[in-house]
């Protein structure tokens, strides 16, 4: 009898070991909430991406990507969605250990929100009007340059700091002329207008002169020197579950849901196909899908020490990514 | 008669900067007596009362009781303040054991039959499971005489313990005061602010002079005893609260 | 007497519900003439209506993440809270050394710590329940030393005089006398738990109704907010409810008397 359920036991622990160390525990770290912009995760979980890589994978909410940096940095997470030039920015001013590892969005997703009834056409027009901005979004930095790009100064316009849930309405009661999200919510900011009987038109700022990387794969530091080869595999199921993601934006904002009910598979899959365009682009086309190439790293970290008040010495922007994560394609500037 | 509680040349001082509160104060207090205090307000009638019990140090001076220095709180002194003070979330016969269970953590079934019997003493046997707050003032009142009496103490304090009370409650709850005091014969020091209570209770009115004070004069209540309210209506109690009134106005003066 | 006071009650009862079911009415109708847009301010009708639409067995979950959190920070807070009040009491050094090392904390807003305390602490529980521990505690010091020094002076004496252990004097006059105080403490403090809860769903959370809410403005479900938004509402009154029954039933003695 004994031996029985002595056997019983040692088959039990015999089947569950293997089970628990066959894949590799990864913490996932989202620089916001869920949605459809972050749903190759959830896709690579969903279409067993990670699970054919060896990976077991728990994902983290976040609050910006300064939270994400932080704590895949300090090790709470291995790996993490965050700006690039956020972690360029916390690069410069001291010792993050963490690194860029695959480039997701190639665009920023910064851009002026307008009524379509509106006669503004044009970044220039936008002198004396009033625009209105959340307080902390990365996008306040790079108000200025893109305001220069199009021969502007950031005083001839009236900037309007506001709660990111008051935008919308702000615009809807014209409030404002004008008001600064990122265009992966275009479908969220197009349902909320229709609501009202209106429409809304979006000028992306990188059409108008402002081209840098901007959402990317980071890893902790620590763990791309320890172990390359695990964080090139990771990045590789990753990289396969961003392009599964964009070819089916209905399966990918199904997983979402899957995973988190709160999301809306239908508002998902709007943010899905509103950011396609930052996903793939002509950057990617040029450059190919998947890897950093050093001169747009250069230009990017041009703006973003601009935009962050930065010496431009401050950083080798090549330091911020592995060398695995580089482009081997030499490429003429922008 | 043995002297129970003795000052020799008592001094208190709080604050040296206002003066001393009490100076000098020489009194003897024999056993089993009733003394009352009385004494224009501020005159440290308290003071001198915390200082029998071992509260309170003299500055200067001494306070003997049995012919022993008083050097620390004394467990033989039972007292009564102004207000009840009864413990809110106790029943009466719990506040009436309750200097039990808080010296010793606990009571035997004996210390209950006396609580009980001490409340019969005073008429409140029928309210031993009541709360403090189901009682009227006065018997809240007696409640705290009872819990005073309870470690059966040689010396019973009390600190102005009916004014608190309506005319009426406390003339009866005085003289139940003195059938309690001849069942169980005490040495009280009594101090009030009522010169006909004084004459009424006490063996000996003591009339404190004011501020820095001192024992103006010591006067002999030669009523006799069991005083009633027949004690009241005789011309010698007029001509000591007369007297006592005038010393205290003197001193006010 | 009896006849006044039965009336009292009756209206006592009866007002105060009219009052807030025509507060909700002209709300109601406020929004349907006025023709507020429902990103502005939705509708009673229509927070009910985004109320049902999610399932139930989800609110619970979100529930029993946010209470979870705010009862343990809440007990946690009481449990160092009340012996701190105790030592601060009985030691005037200790207290002058403490005190003003527990108003910095007070006055610091939490929020501004709240991620600091994540990183240290990680997205776990444990650090929210720091975070409403930090918040909840202040109001159950103060009101436990307040009430501890509100005993009356002649219980302290008889205590001495009877020459009982300290003990025996915190526990069995200063403790009980401080109870209507502590319970007053513990009211604003159950309320301030669930808030600290929400602070720090706010910061970090993969759950709670703080995180439901901010998810819901996130995707400008705004009726969905309120939806969230009024049970949390809801939740806090019955626990500041609770915290008076609860009075009510344990020390019905330490009750303040109506009048």
């Amino acid at each position: 009898m004994l031996l029985k359920v002595c056997k019983v036991i040692a088959i039990f622990i015999f089947l569950h070991i293997p089970a628990v160390s066959a894949k590799q525990p990864i913490v996932f770290q989202l620089d916001w909430l869920p949605g459809g912009d972050k749903s190759p995760v959830y896709v690579a979980i969903q279409q067993g991406f990670f699970e054919q890589a060896g990976f077991q994978v728990k994902v983290l909410t976040g609050r910006g990507s300064t939270d994400s940096i932080t704590r895949v940095a300090s090790g709470q997470a291995q790996f993490g969605f965050a700006d690039i030039g956020s972690l360029m920015a916390a690069k410069a001013q001291g010792e993050v250990l963490a690194q860029a590892v695959l480039p997701y969005f190639t665009q920023a997703p910064h851009a002026f929100y307008i009524l379509e009834e509106s006669k503004l056409t044009n970044i220039s027009q936008l002198a004396g009007k009033r625009i209105a901005t959340s307080p902390f979004t990365s996008s306040n930095g790079f108000l200025p340059l893109v305001l220069e790009e199009n021969g502007l100064h950031a005083s001839q316009i009236q900037l309007i700091k506001a709660n990111n849930g008051a935008l919308g309405p702000m615009l809807l009661m014209k409030k404002v002329d004008a008001i600064i999200a990122w265009t992966t919510n275009t479908a969220l900011y197009q349902d909320q207008a229709r609501s009202a009987g209106k429409k809304i038109r979006v000028m992306p700022w990188s059409e108008k002169g402002l081209s840098l990387y901007s959402s990317s794969l980071i890893a902790s530091e620590k763990l791309i020197n320890t172990d390359p080869e695990m964080v090139q595999r990771f990045s590789e199921a990753f990289a396969k579950a961003i392009k599964f993601a964009y070819e089916n934006p209905a399966q990918a904002a199904r997983n979402v849901h899957d995973l988190v009910p709160e999301v809306d598979p239908e508002v998902a899959q709007g943010q899905v196909e509103s950011s396609y365009n930052l996903v793939f682009n002509l950057v990617t086309e040029r450059d190919g899908f998947g890897k950093y190439t050093k001169d747009r790293l250069n230009t990017t970290w041009q703006y973003v020490s601009k935009a962050n008040e930065l010496s431009v010495d401050a950083l080798d922007p090549a330091t911020v990514v592995p060398d695995f994560s580089l482009s081997e394609k030499r490429t003429q500037g922008q | 008669m043995q002297n129970c509680v003795q000052l020799n040349g008592v001094c208190h001082t709080f604050n040296p900067q206002q003066g001393p509160v009490i100076q000098n104060v020489n009194l003897s207090i024999k056993r089993h007596e009733f003394v009352a205090i009385v004494g224009p307000s501020g005159c440290g009638k308290s003071t001198l009362l915390r200082m029998v019990s071992g509260l309170l140090m003299p500055t200067s001076g001494k306070v003997k009781v049995f012919d022993l220095e008083v050097t620390k709180p004394r467990e033989d002194v039972g007292i009564v303040f102004q207000k009840p003070t009864l413990l809110p979330w106790l029943s009466v016969i719990k506040n009436v054991l309750f200097p039990l269970k808080h010296k010793y953590g606990r009571y035997s079934k004996e210390q209950q039959k006396r609580a009980f019997d001490l409340l019969e003493m005073a008429g409140l046997s029928a309210f031993a499971d009541k709360m403090p707050n189901e009682l009227s003032g006065g018997m809240q009142q007696r409640v705290g005489i009872v819990r005073a009496l309870l470690l059966n103490p040689d010396i019973l304090l009390m600190d102005e313990p009916f004014s608190a009370l309506d005319a009426l409650t406390r003339e009866q709850i005085g003289f139940d005061l003195l059938d309690i005091w001849k069942a169980q014969p005490k040495t009280v020091l009594f101090i009030t602010h009522s010169i006909s209570e004084a004459a009424l209770l006490a063996d000996r009115i003591v009339i404190m002079s004011k501020r820095p004070s001192t024992v103006a004069k010591i006067i002999e209540v030669d009523l006799p005893r069991p005083r009633t309210t027949k004690t009241i209506e005789l011309p010698q109690f007029s001509k000591i609260t007369a007297e006592v009134r005038e010393l205290i106005y003197a001193e006010t003066a | 007497m009896q006849k006044p006071h039965k009336l009292n009650s009756f209206i006592g009862l009866i007002v105060p519900w009219t009052f807030w079911f025509s507060m909700v009415l002209v709300w109601e109708l406020a929004c349907q003439w006025g023709e507020i847009p429902e990103y502005i301010l939705p509708a009673p009708s229509v927070i009910w209506q985004a109320f049902l639409d999610v399932e139930f067995s989800r609110w619970l979950g979100h529930l029993w993440a946010t209470l979870r959190v705010a009862f343990l920070g809440f007990i946690i807070s009481v449990a160092v809270s009340i012996p701190l009040a105790i030592i601060m009491m009985r030691s005037v050094l200790i207290k002058r050394i403490l005190y003003p090392f527990l108003v910095v904390i007070q006055s610091t807003p939490v929020v501004a710590v709240a991620p600091l305390i994540i990183v240290l602490l990680g997205t776990e529980d444990s650090s929210r329940i720091l975070i409403t521990c930090l918040i909840t505690f202040f109001p159950v010091v103060v009101s436990t030393t307040t009430g501890m020094l509100d005993t009356p002076e002649e219980l302290i004496e008889l205590s001495r005089s009877l020459q009982a252990p300290r003990y025996r004097e915190t526990w069995q006059i200063r403790m009980p006398y401080a109870l209507p105080h502590i319970f007053s403490g513990f009211r604003v403090a159950i309320t301030l738990a669930i808030i600290g809860a929400v602070v720090a769903e706010f910061v970090a959370a993969e759950e709670g109704l703080g995180y439901f809410i901010q998810f819901s403005t996130s995707f400008f479900k705004i009726p969905q907010a309120f939806a969230g938004l009024i049970f949390l509402a809801c939740v806090s009154l019955l626990l500041f409810k609770s915290i008076q029954w609860i009075q009510a039933w344990w020390f019905p003695w330490s009750m303040p008397s109506e009048n």
